[in-house]
């Protein structure tokens, strides 16, 4: 494991990074003066806004480290992870293209058609075409390879049947990936026969349901197929290699800053009102979230590194999520103890709204992109060897 | 880290896997010197490595410090290594001598200055390790607000013996009205600026052991859980053992990741606060790594036979000396104010840029 080899290398962003971090933070720093958005947290899910993300592309920080050919700056790996890492910690509104940028666009660039990669990448480099994740089902959840919805040949495409759930933004995107069956089920390969393709929410034949979250708003959906007619030219890769290929895109998925910075904003705030005053009680607590916030920024990119370099280091991106996930939700409950224990928070007004505009979802933290027991089971087996 | 750290591990894992056994180890708890293994330890020359080249050191880092630390609180090793780091440390810095180790280190908050007027000092000192074996005491002090190195040689202090929790040697030291001036006894303020002072460089290192031992229960852990069989198979095939063992594993390896991303920052103006934040994380995950590693060993790990409590000892032991994770938790908030920082992520990316 990465970790804990001796010859572990720390990542250094270097100062190259640190021109393009100072421009980023000038950015956003303009942006909230100007009203154009208000921090909040879990951003890259809950802050969907075409315009933001338009005005990133504008300034070529979508997809950075994307070659020019496919709308990218021909950036490292590590200016997109400073450009992210910003954007998140101060509760930016990138929900609408963050799918498409994290995982679709990268699950293009290795496994699409150059067609496919000329088709859809500028346009997400841009910040005008979104993506959704078609992956889980009614009865499909962390047993990803069990999926049931469909694909059938029919002259030069498919036909694609069945129904997709917890589909974020659906009714916002303009795409979503679906994971199907291509060929029946064979239980000695279970994870034969599935591929993916490129589907029009729009299209015909694709109704899409909101699911309300437990606070009222309208974020997942269901997605149904009906006889819908896809293209081969909208298959990814090759027809009956989509495990593999989904299995690459959920290292992408989970091993984002995106995993422990969702309560930033509510952090920062929290820790900005201490460092205001002389040292008091809540530093304790506030220090003790600095130490694991700094641990999971160094474990990250040590990831994001190992990425970077052709690596798959799916375990350790597991564990970076669940310590990440799990450090989200207890900050939620650490500030709200602190907000008794220091008397000069007590009443602070803007850090009680956005700490309860955090806490509502923050269910999910722990739940998507696999849950942690799942992440867990991976990481047990992979450390007992099996 | 500098090209010492990958030699240096193997040699040290290579020594400890052959020279230190859980019997050695049980024999130094219950009072007996390893002095063929501590002079096999002189061999990496702990004392000169953090000792510019130019002056006779090894002219290593703290990364590489850690990588040698980790490695000894991996095997348990029941010597003043650490000490014996740092106090070559301070000798190199305040241009004195290297003497034969073992050597003991201690920092102290008090202000030497007025002893330094007056030619003699008296200090009380608590859980000094091995102050008692050691050849000298290497003391990390001030004069006024310059940082200042105390030398002292054995015969200078007196020494009531103690032991903590982990085993180990931590002796009160006292010293009354000495004269400075006795063969041996220096007190020289430094000129030099270190990013690190005595306890930050002290706590870096114990978190360095810290990692180590979190390796060790891993590794400890995972090899029961395949051994031990009850209802029909092996428990690391329950679900509710394997979960606890990819929590293990992941709070070993925070542990580690912090040490290193200190290590990398000790020349900097965030030493401080990196430092502080190894300490704190490296303290949360010895609790974690104790308490897990006890709960999947069942009975027989908290039996004395069974090797696993010469680790949690030290992760418990080691995880209150110098600063528990309280302690540091505020100083790491302190070192935010001082460099002028109002927000935690300004903050947060400067102390993380390795």
């Amino acid at each position: 494991m990465l970790f804990l080899n001796p010859d572990l290398k720390l990542p250094s962003l270097g100062t190259a990074v640190e021109d393009l971090r100072q421009r980023v933070r000038g950015f956003i720093a303009e942006e909230i003066g100007a009203g154009r958005f208000a921090p909040i947290g879990n951003s890259w899910s809950e802050g969907f806004s075409p315009e933001f993300s338009r005005r990133l592309g504008a300034k070529g920080w979508i997809g950075y480290h994307w070659p020019r050919q496919y709308g990218g700056q021909d950036g490292s790996a590590f200016d997109t992870l400073t450009i992210n890492e910003e954007l998140l910690a101060a509760g930016a509104p990138v929900g609408a293209h963050w799918v498409a940028a994290r995982q679709s666009a990268p699950l293009l660039m290795r496994f699409g058609s150059e067609a496919q990669r000329r088709e859809f990448l500028p346009r997400i480099a841009a910040g005008e075409l979104y993506f959704a994740i078609g992956m889980s089902e009614p009865d499909v959840g962390s047993d990803l390879a069990s999926v049931r919805t469909h694909a059938e040949r029919r002259g030069n495409g498919w036909v694609l049947n069945g129904r997709k759930v917890w589909t974020s933004g659906a009714h916002l995107c303009h795409y979503v990936i679906v994971l199907c069956r291509t060929a029946p089920a064979d239980p000695k390969a279970r994870h034969a026969g599935l591929s993916q393709l490129i589907v029009d929410l729009h299209g015909k034949g694709v109704t899409i349901r909101p699911i309300r979250m437990l606070d009222g708003s309208h974020h997942f959906n269901e997605v149904v197929f009906d006889d819908v007619e896809v293209p081969d030219e909208r298959v990814v890769g090759a027809p009956g290699e989509g495990w593999k290929q989904v299995t690459s895109e959920l290292a992408y998925e989970r091993s984002g800053p995106e995993r422990f910075l969702s309560t930033m904003p509510l952090v920062d705030l929290f820790v900005r009102r201490l460092a205001a005053g002389p040292a008091a009680a809540g530093d304790i607590a506030a220090g003790r979230l600095l130490a694991r916030l700094m641990t999971l920024r160094s474990m990250s990119r040590c990831v994001w590194g190992a990425l970077g370099t052709g690596q798959s280091p799916v375990i350790e991106a597991a564990m970076v999520k669940d310590l990440g996930t799990n450090f989200e939700r207890d900050s939620l409950e650490i500030v709200r103890d602190a907000l008794v224990a220091d008397d000069r928070l007590a009443d602070d007004t803007e850090i009680h709204a956005l700490l309860a505009a955090t806490a509502a979802l923050a269910p999910t933290y722990t739940l998507r992109g696999g849950t942690n027991e799942v992440l867990r089971n991976m990481i047990a087996k992979n450390l007992q060897g099996r | 880290m500098s090209d010492l750290a990958r030699p240096l591990a193997e040699a040290a894992e290579r020594l400890f896997t052959q020279r230190c056994s859980a019997d050695l180890v049980n024999a130094a708890e219950a009072g007996t010197w390893p002095q063929a293994l501590w002079q096999a330890v002189e061999d990496l020359t702990p004392t000169g490595l953090l000792v510019a080249e130019d002056r006779g050191g090894a002219g290593g880092d703290w990364s590489d410090a850690c990588v040698l630390l980790e490695c000894a609180g991996e095997f348990n090793v029941p010597l003043p290594i650490a000490e014996s780091v740092l106090a070559g440390w301070l000798l190199g810095r305040a241009g004195l001598d290297a003497a034969g180790g073992p050597l003991s280190f201690a920092w102290t908050d008090s202000d030497l200055g007025p002893a330094l007027q007056a030619g003699r000092l008296s200090l009380r000192l608590r859980g000094v390790p091995w102050a008692a074996q050691c050849t000298a005491l290497l003391v990390h002090a001030r004069c006024g607000k310059d940082a200042a190195v105390l030398r002292l040689p054995r015969a200078s202090f007196g020494v009531a013996s103690g032991r903590a929790f982990s085993g180990e040697p931590r002796d009160d030291v006292t010293l009354s009205d000495v004269a400075l001036d006795t063969a041996g006894v220096a007190l020289r303020q430094l000129g030099d600026s270190s990013a690190v002072d005595g306890r930050g460089g002290a706590a870096l290192l114990r978190a360095a052991q810290i990692a180590g031992a979190c390796r060790r229960v891993l590794a400890l852990t995972l090899a029961h859980t395949s051994d031990r069989t009850q209802f029909g198979r092996a428990i690391g095939q329950f679900q509710a053992v394997q979960h606890q063992l990819a929590q293990l594993a992941e709070e070993a390896a925070a542990a580690r990741v912090a040490v290193q991303a200190a290590a990398a920052a000790c020349h900097g103006p965030w030493a401080t606060a990196a430092i502080a934040a190894a300490k704190v994380r490296a303290g949360e995950a010895a609790g974690l790594c104790a308490r897990i590693s006890h709960q999947l060993h069942g009975a027989m790990g908290v039996t004395y036979e069974h090797a696993l409590h010469q680790s949690t000892r030290r992760l418990l032991a080691w995880r209150d000396e110098h600063g528990a994770e309280a302690w540091w938790a505020r100083e790491l908030v302190q070192a935010f104010r001082r460099q002028g920082v109002q927000d935690a992520w300004t903050g947060l990316t400067a102390a993380t840029a390795h």
